[in-house]
C-alpha cells in the first residue's frame, strides 16, 4: 500500500466516528424533517400523505402567509444587522483593544460578561428595564422630562418592539471582538512597522492591513452570529412571544408556536423553510468573504 | 441419572423462588405530577403519596416524577404520550386540548370497568356532569373527576373602602363606575395580563360575555361551530378593550401570571379574577403582605356569574393489569374522606364527587363565596373551552392591539374568525 492510500484511509478512519454521529444527528433529524413536512401530522400521529399543502399554506394562506413573511423578515433583518453592525462593532472593539490601550485586559473582561450570563436572566432583564410601569428606561425618560418617552410600552409598541429587541443583544461585542483580536494579535508586527516607517496613520493600518488579513475569521464571525441570529429563540420567547401582533415573530419562534398546537407536520414545513434561509445566508457570506482562501 | 434429577430438581427450585418472589414483589407506579416545589397542593401531595406508600408498603409503591409548571408537565405527558411511556398515574385536566390528546392516544385507561366494581366507589361518583367531563368520544371514563372550581373576582376591601365604594357592584354599569372611583382614588382598578395565556384576561372576559342568556349558549357552542360576529362575543370584546385601556395597570400588556397577580398581592390593582387556587398565595409571606388576607374578598361576576368548571381528574397510563390494579388502588384512596378532606381544604376547591364535607375546613374566603357560587344565575365555562387552540394562543398577539386601540371590537372579533377557520 502506497503512502498516500495509507494517509488516506487513516483520515477516513479519523473522521468516520464524527462523521457517523453528524449523519445520525443530524442528517436522520434533516430527513425526518423533510418528510414529515409533506404528512398530515396534526396529533400524536403521523397520518397521510398531504404533498405540499403545508408550503402552500405557509406562501399563500390569508392568516397564516403574513405572519410567515413578517418572519422572514425579522430573520433578515437580524442577519444584516449581525453582519453590517454587530460584528463591525466587534472588530472595531478588537481594533482598538489590540493596540494595548490602558487597562485593555479589564476592558476585555468586561466587554466578555455578557456573554457567560444566560439568555433566560438577560431576557427577565430587559423585560424589566423596559416595564412600562417602573421600568429603568420609564425612569430614565422621567427624570429627564421626556413624557412622551417616558409613556412607550417597549416591547408592545408596533413602532419600538422590534429596535428594543436589537437593542437587547446588538452592543454584546465582547464575545466576537475577543476571536477577532486573537487573529489580529497574530499578525506580524513588521508589517505594521514597515507602513509606520512609510507614514501610514493608525487608521491607514487598520484598514490596509489588519482588515484584509483578519478577513478570514470575521467572514466566519459574520456566518457564527448570523446562524445565531437565526436558532435565537430564548429571548423573544420570554420578552415578546413574537408580539406586538407577530411584529417580533421568527421562524424558529413561529416554529415553537405551531409545535404548541401540535400542528407538527406545519412546523417542520417552517423547519424546512428555516434551513433553507440558513443555507442561504451562509453562502452569501460564504462567497462575500471568500472564507478558506489565504489573506496572505 | 442422578446428575439429570439434580438439574431437575434444581430447575425446579428456581422456578418456585422466582414465583415466590413474583407473588410478593411491591408493584412501582410512576406518578407523574406538576404538583411538587412551590405549588400550593405540594404539600398535600407529598403527605398523601407518602401515607399510601407506608400503608401499601411491600405491596405497592409509588415514585413521584414531578415536574414543576403546568406548560412542562403537559409537554412530558404529551411526549410519554407520543412515545408510548405513559406514567402509571397521572392528572387529567378538564382542559379539551389536553384532554382531546390524551383521548386521542389510546393511552389512558378506561377506568369505567374497575368502578363497575367497586360499588362504594360508584356510589360516590354522582356527577353525571364531571363524569361526562372525563369521558370521551368512545365512552371511556379516562379519570376520576376530583375537583371543580367556582371562579369569581378577588376584590381589596381597604382599597374599595378607600375609594368610597361600601361593597361589590353587582351590575356591569355598576362595576365600570367603581372602577373609575378606584382610578380616581389612585389605584389601577384590576389586574390583566395579556402574556403567556391571558388568564386573568380571558377570566373576565368569559365573565363579560357568560352574564346573559345568549352568553351561557355561546360559551357552551363547539369549538368547531363557534360564531366570533356574535353580538354577545363582540360587546364582550368592546368591555374586555375598555378595562384594558383605562383600568388597568399599564404593564398588563405583556404581562404574564406573575405580574398581573403581583399586582393585586401588592395592593397596586383593587380586583383580580382568579380561581381558588389563589387563596393560599393571600397569606403566603412569600407572596404577600403580612395581614393582607382579611383585606379580600371574593365575589361573583357583575350579572349574578360565576365560571363554574372542572378542573382536574386522576386516571392511569398504566398497561400490565398488575400496575393497572394498583393504579386503580391508589385512585381509590385519593377519594378517602381523610384524603380528599385535606385537598379540599388546601385549595378551596370544590368536590368533584360526593364526600363528607363536615372535614373540610375551607379557607374563610371559600365558606363565603361557595354557597353564593353554587347559586348564582349564570354559570359557565372558560373561554378557552369555547374557542379552538389556535384562537387562545393568539390572544397574545391580539390583545396589545385592542388595548392600543389599534383593532377595533369586531376587527378583533373577525381575527379570531379567520385564526379559527384557517387551524
Amino acid at each position: 500500500m502506497s503512502i498516500r492510500g495509507d494517509t488516506l484511509r487513516f483520515k477516513l478512519t479519523a473522521v468516520l466516528p464524527a462523521l457517523l454521529l453528524f449523519s445520525i444527528i443530524y442528517l436522520v433529524s434533516i430527513g425526518f424533517m423533510l418528510t414529515t413536512s409533506v404528512f398530515k401530522w396534526d396529533s400524536l400521529y403521523i397520518e397521510g400523505f398531504v404533498g405540499i399543502r403545508n408550503y402552500v399554506r405557509m406562501f399563500a394562506d390569508r392568516v397564516e402567509s403574513p405572519t410567515f413573511y413578517r418572519a422572514v423578515l425579522n430573520n433578515l433583518s437580524w442577519s444584516s444587522i449581525a453582519a453590517f453592525v454587530h460584528i463591525p462593532l466587534a472588530v472595531l472593539t478588537a481594533i482598538i483593544l489590540a493596540g494595548n490601550c490602558r487597562g485593555w485586559k479589564v476592558y476585555r473582561v468586561i466587554l466578555f460578561l455578557p456573554h457567560v450570563i444566560s439568555i433566560t436572566a438577560f431576557a427577565v432583564i430587559y423585560k424589566q428595564v423596559f416595564n412600562p410601569s417602573f421600568g429603568l428606561l420609564r425612569g430614565l425618560f422621567g427624570a429627564l422630562g421626556i413624557a412622551s418617552l417616558r409613556d412607550v410600552n417597549w416591547l408592545f409598541d408596533p413602532a419600538w418592539a422590534w429596535p428594543s429587541i436589537i437593542v437587547t443583544w446588538v452592543f454584546h461585542v465582547g464575545f466576537f471582538a475577543v476571536i477577532v483580536m486573537a487573529d489580529i494579535v497574530s499578525i506580524p508586527t513588521e508589517l505594521y512597522e514597515s507602513a509606520q516607517i512609510d507614514g501610514a496613520s493608525a487608521a491607514r493600518r487598520a484598514v490596509s492591513i489588519t482588515l484584509p488579513l483578519v478577513r478570514n475569521t470575521v467572514g466566519t464571525c459574520v456566518i457564527l452570529d448570523i446562524t445565531g441570529g437565526l436558532k435565537y429563540f430564548e429571548g423573544l420567547y420570554l420578552m415578546t412571544n413574537g408580539g406586538p401582533n407577530y411584529r417580533t415573530e421568527t421562524l424558529a419562534l413561529y416554529l415553537f408556536q405551531k409545535l404548541q398546537l401540535l400542528q407538527n407536520s406545519y412546523a417542520n414545513a417552517i423547519g424546512v423553510a428555516l434551513l433553507a434561509l440558513g443555507l442561504f445566508v451562509v453562502l452569501v457570506a460564504n462567497r462575500a468573504f471568500r472564507i478558506g482562501r489565504s489573506a496572505y | 441419572m442422578k446428575r439429570k434429577a439434580l438439574l431437575v430438581l434444581v430447575a425446579i427450585a428456581c422456578l418456585a423462588a422466582v414465583a415466590f418472589g413474583q407473588s410478593g414483589k411491591e408493584v412501582q407506579l410512576r406518578f407523574l405530577s406538576l404538583q411538587v416545589g412551590v405549588h400550593p397542593e405540594a404539600k398535600w401531595f407529598e403527605q398523601t403519596v407518602a401515607s399510601f406508600n407506608t400503608q401499601y408498603k411491600g405491596k405497592i409503591r409509588i415514585v413521584v416524577d414531578g415536574v414543576a409548571g403546568d406548560q412542562a408537565a403537559w409537554e412530558k405527558l404529551r411526549t410519554d404520550a407520543a412515545a408510548d411511556t405513559m406514567p402509571d398515574l397521572l392528572m387529567v385536566k378538564a382542559d379539551r386540548s389536553e384532554f382531546n390528546v390524551l383521548a386521542q392516544s389510546g393511552r389512558v385507561v378506561d377506568l369505567k370497568p374497575f368502578i363497575a366494581k367497586d360499588a362504594a366507589l360508584k356510589a360516590k361518583l354522582n356527577d353525571a356532569g364531571a363524569l361526562a367531563t372525563y369521558t370521551d368520544d368512545n365512552g371511556r371514563l379516562l379519570g376520576i373527576p376530583y375537583a371543580k372550581a367556582y371562579v369569581g373576582i378577588y376584590y381589596n376591601k381597604d382599597l374599595f373602602r378607600k375609594a368610597g365604594l361600601s361593597g361589590f357592584p353587582t351590575t356591569w354599569d355598576g362595576f365600570l363606575a367603581a372602577s373609575e372611583k378606584l382610578k380616581k382614588s389612585g389605584v389601577a382598578p384590576i389586574s390583566l395580563m395579556t402574556g403567556e395565556n391571558a388568564w386573568t384576561s380571558m377570566l373576565m372576559l368569559a365573565n363579560f360575555i357568560g352574564t346573559s342568556n345568549a352568553g351561557m349558549k355561546w360559551l357552551a357552542t363547539k369549538p368547531e361551530a363557534q360564531d366570533f360576529s356574535a353580538a354577545v362575543f363582540v360587546d364582550a370584546v368592546a368591555k374586555l378593550q375598555t378595562l384594558l385601556e383605562d383600568y388597568t395597570t399599564p404593564d398588563a400588556v405583556g404581562a404574564g401570571y406573575g405580574v398581573a397577580a403581583n399586582n393585586f398581592l401588592q395592593g397596586q390593582t383593587a380586583m383580580i379574577a382568579n380561581g381558588p387556587w389563589m387563596i393560599g398565595s393571600f397569606s403566603d409571606p412569600k407572596s404577600a403582605p403580612a395581614g393582607f388576607e382579611p383585606k379580600v374578598g371574593y365575589a361573583l361576576a357583575p350579572g349574578n356569574g360565576v365560571i363554574a368548571m372542572e378542573n382536574i381528574a386522576y386516571g392511569s397510563g398504566s398497561k400490565p393489569s398488575d400496575k393497572q390494579a394498583a393504579s386503580f388502588e391508589f385512585l381509590k384512596y385519593l377519594t378517602r374522606d381523610d384524603v380528599y378532606s385535606a385537598y379540599l381544604s388546601t385549595g378551596g376547591a370544590a368536590p368533584g364527587f360526593k364526600t363528607d364535607m363536615s372535614k373540610v375546613n375551607y379557607p374563610r374566603i371559600n365558606k363565603e363565596f361557595v354557597p353564593i357560587a353554587v347559586a348564582a344565575k349564570y354559570k359557565y365555562t372558560i373561554f378557552p373551552n369555547a374557542v379552538k387552540p389556535a384562537v387562545v394562543d393568539a390572544m397574545n398577539q391580539l390583545l396589545p392591539e385592542l388595548a392600543a386601540g389599534r383593532l377595533s371590537p369586531a376587527e378583533f372579533a373577525g381575527k379570531c374568525a379567520d385564526i379559527s377557520a384557517s387551524n
